[in-house]
Formats: structure tokens, C-alpha cells, sequence
């Protein structure tokens, strides 16, 4: 099945935590967010649009981000999402929560 | 993952906005994949790719865009709750093409439902709900029977709980406004209110000291009779009622729903506690005593105090007691004692709407898993089109729950029925039986009952069904390709489903058959053609003795005078109704010592034709005549069950017996020196308690119940003597509930008046047998002899 892309082998919530971040700076359209995850992760994280667009219908519905239709770059309407006070709010405690997980991991891998 | 409230609203939020611009968000999606894929095909044209290889890879790359939208979608509406509405349309389709199949499981699961719904709030009323006074758990039932001499001593002598008595509800002639009735009343010593902890609602209660003679002239009203009586007449609190002759001030009237001990009680006098009322105050009535426990004390200490309170009291007796006498008594929890044996009757009949559950379930289950494999095509149909198996099994539990909550529904119809019978075989007495009703509680009940049962007999066929092999069931359209597991299971249900019905119909079986052999057992007289009228004349109208039984001679007479009545008697009760006193009794060659205590027996008083009325035969000895004349005291009959007792094998023809001991006789009142078993009732001074309220038997010929109308409505009007004095006369038949307004025979004025009600033997016969104990068989009159008697 499609969902076999490797956003969903990610931890649960983390191509949520993922979305947002790149979302932090300024508002970014799909293709841009999907882009943007790419090259930071040096292609490790290719994010698959069937998982991308619901996670942000997701984000919509949960209001961390907000949508506007705006002019694309090769002059196309574009939806970019822009991030809210509740997904900056959502984003921060995520981290935390996620840099505890990933430090608990590595404490697992790191015991003798 | 933790999801603040707010965040749970804002989805809400947008699921209702998204909802509504369902069609136009598609279109956003569908422009946005679109732009996507072009900047993505753009992109690997860039990186060198061929047109045609750049698309492919994009689709690749792209994954199922589909269920991306359908994901999408779904976050854009209430999906679960628009697939559950389907779902129940399509449920409700699926029930109406097979109306046989629904008729019978809804059917089944109303029954089963309904009989719980009923149970639940009786049970609910009667054992969860708690005494409707405060601090209801300290309030106790001393149990036993004691003297009112026994109230004033425990009440000094206690220190671990205040003790009130209030007696067994009586009923007394209310008189002195409007026209006479009878009510059921109870004596109660002055705190009683203040050990419930209950108030007046209007004016006062007693106070301290009015349970002492010449300042016990009071009554305190309930509210019921306030209002039907009275006509809610706020000026009625200081106004002076007759209660059985007796000129009473109304001091209080308390608040709607109060009533103590039972649910009938409708005014309360002091209990009078008179020590220079010999009789009264050690041996008359024995009343029941209720206290609550003192603010620290515990269960136990009251019991234990109990124990020293009874045997400090039983050496003041003025006579010697028998040392084992109220030996066992103990405190029990108010609650636990006003519900008495009620308790084990709830639970069989719990039990048996639980199996009646049961039963339906299985029922129900076996009927789904049938049709579970007539639908075998459908739902492999369903299955190929992609539908998961959970999303089939959901479907169909929506449809079992439908069935239940449908069943449910009509359960609830049902069990208002059944509440209603259900009551009425419980005694009416019993205290908050009147309250219990089909409310929210148990609506709230029945909607999880429902929930439940629905996915208890839901869950096994739904799972069955969703077990199917694709190819096979539409290859073949084969109906008949169940696995062996449900069809075990099936036959399981059905096992059992007829296990319990066996248990079911053999209880039912045994109880008519205990119904049948009571209406087979031979009385010990014949009932047929027999009616029985209650009549209760004033203290004060029977304070002569000569007047009294010239009162009753006259009764008897008119009686005869009505066509249609052969034969006319009067007894004290009517034979089977518990309503006879009981006597401590002196018996020939049986001395009484402190380990053997006088035998109690009951006395029942009966003029000359009642044993011949009654067809109760003579086995041994003569019945009274007229030639015993005043002589008559010293005679009485005694039945065979009394003679095998004091002289098995003996003649007892001539033996000797005396009534009453040494304190009736002082007494003078009550029964007198009428040894007795049965006495003659003319002998019997009327105006005494036992004979006070008399039940003249007639013999009618034809419709029994209609000469008792022409009794009912003539005789207060042959018995007007000057004094305008209203009685009311009412029918006691079958149902036991207080006269009606509309049945009463107004406007008749006597100046005896008589309560006077007439009821059917035979109905109450029946009534009153289920209370038989042993002691009542004992009474079966077989009367062996008339003798002599004075000892």
C-alpha cells in the first residue's frame, strides 16, 4: 500500500513535529514543505505526498497551522500554510517530549 | 499523545466548518496534488530526466494519492458518526424486509428488558435507596414486642440510643367533621418524630411530656388526609377531630410523603404511658420499638445495651416472666426491618427476570447467527469491495445494538406493566413501594442493559459472518459454508437457551402447584355464599357492655330482616386474617412456673350461628346456645389442635381453662375472665379491644356481593339514634386501597357509627393466605367441645 513511504517508519507524531518546524521561519506551500524536509535531512527523509497532505488537513483540522492561497513561483495558485500561536505552542512541548523519547532511546543503545 | 480540551474543541470547530465546504476543500486538494505533481515532474525534468520517464517517476514517487484524499476527507466531517447513521438506515431497511425475524428478537429482548426495568426500580426503591429521614443508618428496629411500660424504661435507662415507639397501624373512626371514615392510625409515644428526625409541616409536634394521661388529647395529621379530608384547610392545625370517640386537638400535619411504619398510616395519637393503667401499661397491646443511636455510639454497644436493658426490664414486671422472654432481641437497621422478608422475594424474582433475560439473548443470538449465513453473500460482496473486516463486524453489531435498543424501548412500555404487578404482589405496606416508578434512573438502566445485551448476543454471529471465504461464498452463493465453530456454538445457545426455560417452567410449576394445593386445602370451614362485614362501633358507644351486645343483637337481627341473607353471625375476625388476639392462658394441669411460662392462644369470641354459618364442624362436646345465657362466660370451645396439645388423649370435654391471667381479670376490660379459645361472643364485653372491631358473617343467597350493598347501604339508616352523626359505609373487596370517594353510600347519618366495610371471605381468604404460618393453622376451627369453665 502507498502508506509504506518512510514518513510513516518515522515514530507516531513526528512528521507532525517535522511539518511544523519547517513551517517556523516562514509559510511554505506541499511541495515547498516536502522540499524543505528533504534537503535539510540530506535526503534522508522523503516525505511521500499521500502521508504529507493528510498530516496537514491534520494540522488544519487540529489549528496548528492556518492556510492561504497565494501566487507560486511559476505564477500558479499555491495554498501556503502558515504556522499559529497554538502550532508554535504544539511545537515547543512536542520537542521536548520528542528530545526525551530520543534521549531515552539512546540511553537503551548505550547501556552495556 | 495528550490533547488539551481546546485543541479537541477547535477540531469540533472545523469538523462543522469543514462539513459544510466539503465539495469546495476537494477541489483545494485536487488543485494542490495537482500543483505538486507539476513542480515535481518540473524538477526531474531539470535533473535530465525524459518527459514520459519524469511522469512515471512522479507517480512513483507521488504513492496512493487516493487515499490521501480519502483521509483528507474524512478529517473534514464527522465520519464515524455519518458511517454509524448509515449504518442504521441500512439496519433498519434490513429489519423491515424480514418483520417475522424482528417481531420475535425484539419481542424477546422487550420481555427480557422489561421485566429488568421493572426489577431494577423496585430494587432501586426498595434496597438501594436509603430511609428517607437523616442520618438514616442510625436508626434501628429493637426487635420484639414489648409493653408500653417497657417504652418509659427504656427511655430512662438507655444510654447508647433514644427510643420511640410507634404501633402497629390500627384503623379508628374519624369523626367530628363532615362525614365519619376510617383511617389507618398508629399510637406513638411524644419522640418519635425527633428519633426519625422528621418535622411537622405545619404546627407542632408532640411534646415531651403529652404521652402522659389528660394531655395526650392531640393527633398529628398526614398530609394525605389533610389534603383529602380536609381539604388542605390551614386552619384545621388547632381544631378538635374525633379519633374512635375520643375528642382530639390537631396539632400538627406533616409534610407530603411521610408516613411511619407503613405507607398507610394517616394520623398518629401519643402513645399513652400510664402506670395507674395496670392493664395498658403492662399487658395490653405490645408495641414495637424503634430508636436511634446516640452520636458515638456504635451498632454494637446498642446491642449490647439491649441485652442488660431486657433483663433489668423483665424483673419489673409486676409478674413473674419467663426467663428466656425477649431473650433474642437485638437492634436491626431500621430499613432492613420495614423491608423485611421483601428482600428474598426481590431476589427470586431478580433472578428470574435475569434468566428471562438470558433466554432472550440466547435466543436472539441464535436467531442472528442463522441469518448470519443466509447473508453470507452479501457480506462477501461487502468484503470484495473492500470493506475490513472490523468495518463488518461494526455494521453488523450496529444492527444487533439497533435490535436491542428497539427492544429496549419496547421493554420499557412493558416493564411499566410489569412494575405495576410486581407491586402489587408485594405487601402494600411495605415502606417506598408507592414510589417506585419507571424513572430516569432506570430509563438510564435500560439503555446500558440494552447497550450490553445488544453486544453480548450481537458479538458472536457478527463475528461468525465476518469469516468468510471470499471466492468460495460468491463463486457458489453457497449458504451453507458456516465453520464448524458456529455451528457448535449455536447449538450451545440453543442448550442452554432450553436449560433455562426448563428452570424457569419447573419454578413456575412448582409455585401453582403450591397455588393449587392451598385452594385444594380444606379451610376448616366453607366460605361460599359468605360475605363478611367489618364494623367498628365507637369506644364510647360500647363503654356498657349491655348496650354493646344489644348493639350487635340488633345487627344480627336486621340482617335477617334483608331478603335474600339467610343466616347472620359476628365473630371478632374472620377466620384466616391474623386479626384474632392473643391470650396468656391458665390450662388445667399444666401450672405455670418461670420456665414455663402461661401459653399464649388465640381468643376468638363468636355468636352462637357462627360455627353452623361457617360450616365448621363440632367433633367432640355441644356449641354455645342461648340457654347459657348470661352463664355464657364460664363456657368456651377450643379447637382440636389446642386439645392435643394440653390432653393428648384425653378427653378434654370438662377440663378447664383461664384467659387472660390474674392481670385481665383485674383489668376488668378486655375479654374479662372469658376463658377461652372461642368465646361466646355476646359474652365478650364489645367494648374491650378484642371484640371492638367485630366481622358480622352473613349467608346470602344469589349474588353474595350485591346483598352486601343492600346491607352496607340500609343498615346506618335502621341504626339512626338521634345524634347527627355521619358514617360512611365502603366495600372492601379485592383490593385493599382505602375507599374511593365515588363508592361510598353518602349521606347515610347514624348515630352509632359504623365503619362499616364488607369484604368477600373468599377474597381475602386468598389474600391472606400467604401469610399462613403455623400459628394460623393452629387456628383451624375445629371446635371439639363447649364446657363449663370457671377455674
Amino acid at each position: 500500500m502507498g502508506r509504506n513511504t518512510q514518513a510513516s517508519d518515522l515514530l507516531p507524531g513526528t512528521l507532525d513535529l517535522l511539518i511544523l518546524r519547517t513551517l517556523v521561519h516562514e509559510s511554505k506551500h506541499g511541495y515547498g514543505i516536502a522540499q524543505r524536509l528533504r534537503q535539510v535531512s540530506d535526503d534522508v527523509l522523503q516525505v511521500g505526498e499521500s502521508s504529507l497532505y493528510p498530516a496537514l488537513q491534520r494540522l488544519l483540522l487540529n489549528g496548528w497551522v492556518k492556510a492561504e492561497w497565494g501566487a507560486s513561483e511559476n505564477n500558479r495558485r499555491a495554498r501556503y500554510y502558515a504556522l499559529t500561536a497554538a502550532g508554535r505552542k504544539q511545537l515547543a512541548s512536542e520537542r521536548e517530549e520528542f528530545a526525551r523519547v530520543i534521549g531515552a532511546i539512546q540511553k537503551v543503545l548505550e547501556s552495556a | 499523545m495528550s490533547q488539551p480540551i481546546h485543541t479537541l474543541l477547535v477540531r469540533i470547530w472545523h469538523r462543522l466548518v469543514f462539513r459544510w465546504r466539503r465539495d469546495e476543500l476537494d477541489r483545494e486538494l485536487a488543485e494542490e496534488l495537482e500543483l505538486h505533481q507539476l513542480l515535481k515532474r518540473r524538477q526531474n525534468e531539470e535533473a535530465g530526466l525524459a518527459s514520459a520517464a519524469a511522469v512515471e517517476l512522479v507517480r512513483k514517487q507521488m504513492g496512493n494519492i487516493t487515499l490521501a484524499k480519502e483521509e483528507s476527507r474524512d478529517m473534514w466531517s464527522f465520519m464515524r458518526l455519518e458511517r454509524l447513521l448509515q449504518d442504521l438506515r441500512y439496519a433498519a431497511r434490513m429489519f423491515r424486509r424480514t418483520p417475522a425475524f424482528t417481531g420475535v428478537a425484539v419481542l424477546s429482548l422487550a420481555l427480557g428488558i422489561g421485566g429488568n426495568a421493572a426489577m431494577f426500580s423496585l430494587v432501586n426503591t426498595l434496597l438501594v435507596r436509603p430511609l428517607p429521614y437523616p442520618q438514616p443508618d442510625r436508626l434501628v428496629r429493637i426487635t420484639g414486642i414489648f409493653p408500653r411500660a417497657a417504652v418509659s424504661d427504656f427511655q430512662q435507662q438507655s444510654r447508647a440510643m433514644d427510643v420511640a415507639a410507634v404501633s402497629t397501624p390500627s384503623e379508628v373512626n374519624l369523626t367530628g367533621q363532615g362525614e365519619a371514615i376510617r383511617v389507618i392510625g398508629s399510637a406513638a409515644s411524644a419522640n418519635f418524630l425527633s428519633v426519625l428526625g422528621v418535622s411537622v409541616a405545619r404546627g407542632r409536634s408532640f411534646a415531651a411530656s403529652e404521652d402522659l394521661p389528660g394531655r395526650d388529647g392531640i393527633v398529628v395529621l398526614s398530609d394525605s388526609l389533610w389534603k383529602d379530608k380536609f381539604g388542605s384547610d390551614p386552619a384545621m392545625v388547632g381544631r378538635v377531630i374525633t379519633v374512635n370517640g375520643v375528642a382530639r386537638q390537631v396539632v400538627g400535619i406533616m409534610p407530603a410523603g411521610f408516613s411511619f411504619p407503613s405507607a398507610k398510616v394517616q394520623l398518629w395519637i401519643p402513645m399513652r404511658l400510664d402506670q395507674s393503667n395496670f392493664l395498658e401499661y403492662w399487658a395490653g397491646e405490645f408495641v414495637p420499638l424503634i430508636a436511634r443511636l446516640r452520636p458515638g455510639t456504635t451498632a454494637q454497644q446498642a446491642q449490647s445495651e439491649i441485652q442488660t436493658l431486657v433483663t433489668q426490664f423483665r424483673r419489673t414486671f409486676p409478674y413473674p416472666m419467663a426467663r428466656d422472654w425477649n431473650a433474642d432481641t437485638t437492634a436491626i437497621p431500621l430499613q432492613q426491618d420495614l423491608v423485611g422478608d421483601i428482600r428474598g422475594k426481590l431476589i427470586i424474582l431478580l433472578s428470574s427476570v435475569g434468566i428471562v433475560l438470558l433466554i432472550a439473548c440466547a435466543n436472539v443470538a441464535s436467531l442472528l447467527l442463522s441469518r448470519a449465513t443466509t447473508r453470507r453473500k452479501e457480506i462477501a460482496l461487502r468484503a470484495a469491495l473492500g470493506a475490513g473486516r472490523p468495518r463488518i463486524v461494526r455494521q453488523l453489531l450496529t444492527e444487533s445494538v439497533l435490535l436491542a435498543f428497539v427492544g429496549g424501548a419496547l421493554g420499557i412500555l412493558l416493564g411499566t406493566t410489569a412494575l405495576s404487578i410486581f407491586k402489587s404482589l408485594l405487601p402494600s405496606t411495605t415502606p417506598g413501594l408507592a414510589e417506585a416508578a419507571i424513572d430516569w434512573h432506570v430509563i438510564a438502566a435500560v439503555t446500558a442493559l440494552a447497550l450490553f445485551t445488544g453486544l453480548a448476543f450481537g458479538i458472536a454471529p457478527a463475528w461468525s459472518a465476518s469469516q468468510v471465504d471470499l471466492t468460495e461464498s460468491i463463486k457458489t452463493g453457497s449458504q451453507r459454508s458456516t465453520t464448524g465453530v458456529w455451528t457448535r456454538l449455536r447449538s450451545w445457545l440453543i442448550t442452554a437457551e432450553v436449560a433455562l426455560t426448563l428452570v424457569l417452567v419447573v419454578s413456575a410449576g412448582l409455585l401453582i402447584k403450591s397455588l393449587y394445593t392451598l385452594s385444594q386445602a380444606d379451610p376448616g370451614f366453607s366460605p361460599a355464599h359468605i360475605l363478611a362485614i367489618r364494623i367498628s362501633p365507637d369506644q364510647s358507644s360500647c363503654k356498657q357492655r349491655s348496650a354493646c351486645v344489644a348493639l350487635y343483637e340488633s345487627l344480627l337481627q336486621h340482617a335477617r330482616d334483608i331478603s335474600g341473607i339467610t343466616d347472620s353471625a359476628i365473630a371478632n375476625a374472620v377466620p384466616l386474617n391474623g386479626e384474632l388476639p392473643m391470650l396468656p392462658v391458665d390450662v388445667e394441669g399444666h401450672p405455670k412456673s418461670i420456665d414455663h411460662p402461661a401459653p399464649m392462644l388465640w381468643a376468638g369470641a363468636i355468636s352462637p350461628d357462627y360455627l353452623r354459618i361457617m360450616h365448621i364442624p363440632l367433633t367432640n362436646g355441644r356449641t354455645f346456645t342461648a340457654a347459657d345465657g348470661p352463664k355464657s362466660d364460664a363456657v368456651l370451645l377450643i379447637t382440636a389442635s389446642t386439645a392435643r396439645r394440653f390432653w393428648p388423649g384425653e378427653n378434654p370435654v370438662g377440663k378447664h381453662i383461664k384467659a387472660g391471667g390474674t392481670a385481665m381479670e383485674n383489668g376488668g376490660g378486655c375479654c374479662g375472665r372469658r376463658p377461652s379459645i372461642h368465646i361466646k361472643q355476646a359474652a365478650a364485653h364489645l367494648g374491650g379491644r378484642c371484640a371492638l372491631h367485630a366481622v358480622l358473617s352473613v349467608r346470602a343467597r344469589g349474588r353474595a356481593d350485591s346483598r352486601g350493598h343492600d346491607f352496607t347501604r340500609e343498615t346506618p339508616f335502621r341504626f339512626r339514634a338521634g345524634r347527627k352523626r355521619t358514617s360512611q359505609a365502603r366495600r372492601r373487596s379485592g383490593s385493599r386501597r382505602p375507599g374511593r370517594p365515588g363508592s361510598t353510600s353518602a349521606g347515610s347519618r347514624v348515630g352509632f357509627h359504623l365503619g362499616v366495610a364488607l369484604y368477600d371471605t373468599r377474597l381475602h381468604q386468598f389474600r391472606c393466605s400467604r401469610h399462613s404460618t403455623g400459628g394460623y393453622w393452629d387456628l383451624r376451627p375445629r371446635i371439639v367441645l363447649g364446657y363449663p369453665a370457671d377455674l
